[in-house]
C-alpha cells in the first residue's frame, strides 16, 4: 500500500516527509514546479483540485506507474466535509450584487467537487464521492469499498 | 439481490410517483419561461416547484421555519416513500443516502439570513434529514455533479450487500436558484425555450426542482414483479472539464460493463441522460451506437423535468420502472427530427414494449459517466 498525506504545511510519501520551504496554497505550488512541472492546466486549477492533482500525482510517482492512461482496474474514493464550498464562496461573488454581475464558467465548473476526480493524469474507472464528516465517512467508505470492488463495479 | 420497496416523486408535476407518471404519460410539463426571477438579467425556462403548496403539505408534519426548501423536499419525499412500508427509520440497519449537486447553496446568498451558515455543507442538510427521522446513521451524500442519482444507487446496492444495512433510502433532490441558473448561462447551456432532448433542432438544457426517493432491501427469493438493481458502473473519461468525450468513451464502458453479456434484445429502452446540448446528446449517440445498442429504443425525459440534476438518476429510475410496469416506452416529449450522428431509436409518442429491463444512462462535468441496469423478477441479473 502507497501513502500519500499533505496538509499545508506538511508532505508525506509512504511516511517520509518530502521537502519544501512554503506553506499552504504556495506548498502546492511549490511541489508542482518541484515533482511535476509538465502540466500547465494545474495554474487554472481551484485548490481542491490542486490538492487532489498533487496527492494522486505524487502517488502515481511512487508507483513508478504510467500515466494519461485510462485504466480498468483503478478508482477513485473521494470525500471531504465542505464539497466544493470555498470555490462555490468564490462563484457567490461573482453574482451577489446586480451592479457588478459576472458569472464565470470558469469559476462555475469548479462549484463541482467531483471536477478533482476527473483529472486527466488519473482517468480512474469510477469517482466515487461522499461528503460527510471524516472518520465515519472512512468507516462507512471501507466496508463499502472491499478489496477487489473495483473489479466488480 | 437488491430490490427497490418504495418510491416517490416530489416534482412540479405531483407529489407522487402515481401523479407523476400519470402526468408525464400524458405529456405534461410545468417548464416555464421565467423574465426576472431572483432579479437574473435573463430570461430562462425551468420546472419549479410552487413553494406556497409545499408548505402547505409540509406544515403537517414540522414547523416550515425550520427548514430549507431543499430539506423540507428531502423530508417530504422520504416520508412519503417511507409511509408505504413498515420500516423502523429509527432502526441502525437502515441507512440514508442523500444525492444532491448542490443542496442548500443558495445560503451562500448574503441576502438569506434565515438559516445558519453551515447548513450550506451538504453533510449538516443530510443531517436534518436523518434527525427528522430519528435515524441513528450518519447519512452518506453523493455529490458527482449530474450522475449523482446513479451513483447514490450504485452506493445502496453495495452498502446492502456489505450486510451492514438491511434497508437503503435513497433520496435525490436538488433545488434552482440564481447560483446554479446564471452559472449553467454563463457555459451558454441553457435554452430559453422548452428544451428538445435528440432534435437537430435543440439548443440546450433546462433546469429543474424535484425530489425523488426510492428505498432498497436485499433479498433471496424475487417475485417476478419486484424490480432488481442488476448491477450498476460509473466510469470516467477525463475528456474534458466541462466537454463530454467525442468518442463518448466513459459512457461507452460504463454501458458495456452493464451489459456484460446480456442480450440487448431484453432491453425495452435505454433512458438517456439527454439533456439537449448539443455535445451531450451527441455523446451518447456514440457511446449506445459503440456498444452495439443502436437497435434498442432510447428516451429522455428531460422535456417533462428540465434537468433536476441530483433528482434526475432517481426519478428518472422510479418513472422508467413505472413505465416498463405499464408496458410503456415514454415518449420523448418535442422530439422530431434526429439530430445526433448515429440514428438511434426516438419516439415523441408513447410505445407498448413487454420487455422487463431497461438501462438508466446519465452523464457529467468532469468526464463522468454511469449506467444502471434496472431487471423486473431479476432473472437477467
Amino acid at each position: 500500500m502507497l501513502k500519500v498525506y499533505i496538509n499545508p504545511e506538511t508532505v508525506m510519501v509512504n511516511g517520509k516527509p518530502l521537502e519544501h520551504k512554503e506553506k499552504g496554497a504556495a506548498l502546492l505550488t511549490e511541489l508542482y514546479r518541484n515533482h511535476i512541472g509538465d502540466y500547465p492546466k494545474f495554474f487554472k486549477m481551484d485548490s481542491l483540485s490542486k490538492l487532489g492533482f498533487m496527492a494522486s500525482e505524487l502517488l502515481l510517482q511512487a508507483e513508478g506507474g504510467q500515466r494519461f492512461e485510462p485504466r480498468e482496474d483503478r478508482a477513485v474514493i473521494f470525500f471531504n466535509k465542505s464539497a466544493s464550498l470555498q470555490a462555490d464562496t468564490a462563484y457567490q461573488a461573482t453574482i451577489q450584487d446586480a451592479e457588478n454581475f459576472f458569472p464565470s464558467p470558469a469559476a462555475f465548473v469548479y462549484t463541482l467537487p467531483n471536477i478533482v476526480t476527473g483529472k486527466d493524469d488519473f482517468k480512474p474507472v469510477c469517482g466515487s464521492i461522499a461528503f460527510q464528516n471524516g472518520i465515519q465517512a472512512l468507516g462507512v467508505a471501507l466496508h463499502i469499498f472491499t478489496p477487489g470492488a473495483a473489479t466488480v463495479l | 439481490m437488491i430490490v427497490s420497496v418504495a418510491h416517490n416523486i416530489i416534482s412540479p408535476l405531483g407529489m407522487t410517483t402515481a401523479e407523476n407518471y400519470a402526468a408525464v404519460k400524458a405529456g405534461r410539463t410545468e417548464l416555464k419561461r421565467h423574465d426576472g426571477l431572483w432579479n437574473l438579467p435573463e430570461p430562462f425556462t425551468a420546472s419549479l416547484m410552487d413553494w406556497k403548496k409545499v408548505g402547505e403539505v409540509f406544515a403537517k408534519i414540522a414547523e416550515n421555519e425550520q427548514y430549507t426548501f431543499f430539506e423540507k423536499m428531502i423530508i417530504l419525499s422520504a416520508k412519503k416513500a417511507l409511509e408505504q412500508t413498515d420500516i423502523d427509520p429509527t432502526s441502525s440497519k437502515v441507512l440514508f443516502i442523500l444525492s444532491t449537486t448542490k443542496g442548500n447553496v443558495f445560503l451562500l446568498d448574503k441576502r438569506e439570513t434565515g438559516f445558519p451558515q453551515e447548513r450550506v455543507l451538504l453533510g449538516e442538510a443530510a443531517r436534518q434529514m436523518t434527525e427528522f427521522f430519528h435515524n441513528p446513521n450518519t447519512p452518506i451524500v453523493v455529490s458527482n455533479a449530474c450522475i449523482s442519482g446513479v451513483c447514490a444507487q450504485i452506493e445502496a446496492m453495495r452498502s446492502l450487500e456489505s450486510g451492514a444495512f438491511d434497508f437503503v433510502i435513497v433520496v435525490g433532490c436538488d433545488v434552482q436558484s440564481a447560483f446554479i441558473v446564471s452559472g449553467f448561462q454563463s457555459f451558454k447551456a441553457l435554452s430559453v425555450e422548452p428544451c428538445k432532448p435528440f432534435d437537430a433542432n435543440r439548443t440546450g438544457l433546462n433546469l429543474g426542482d424535484a425530489a425523488a426517493t426510492i428505498i432498497y432491501t436485499r433479498k433471496e427469493k424475487i417475485t417476478e414483479n419486484e424490480w432488481v438493481a442488476c448491477r450498476g458502473a460509473i466510469r470516467n473519461d477525463a475528456n474534458h472539464i466541462s466537454g463530454p468525450s467525442r468518442t463518448g468513451e466513459g459512457s461507452y464502458r460504463a454501458l458495456k460493463v452493464v451489459l456484460g453479456d446480456l442480450n440487448p434484445d431484453e432491453i425495452a429502452f435505454i433512458n438517456a441522460h439527454g439533456t439537449a446540448t448539443s455535445y451531450n446528446d451527441e455523446m451518447e449517440s456514440v457511446a449506445i451506437e459503440r456498444a452495439g445498442l443502436a437497435q434498442v429504443p432510447v428516451n429522455g425525459l428531460k422535456g417533462y423535468y428540465g434537468h433536476t440534476m441530483g433528482a434526475a438518476g432517481v426519478l428518472e429510475t422510479i418513472l422508467s420502472m413505472q413505465a416498463i410496469d405499464d408496458h410503456n416506452i415514454l415518449a420523448t416529449k418535442d422530439f422530431d427530427t434526429i439530430g445526433v450522428t448515429h440514428p438511434l431509436l426516438l419516439s415523441n409518442q408513447n410505445q407498448p414494449t413487454d420487455k422487463r429491463a431497461f438501462i438508466k444512462l446519465l452523464s457529467g462535468f468532469g468526464g463522468c459517466n454511469a449506467a444502471l441496469l434496472m431487471a423486473k423478477g431479476g432473472a437477467i441479473c
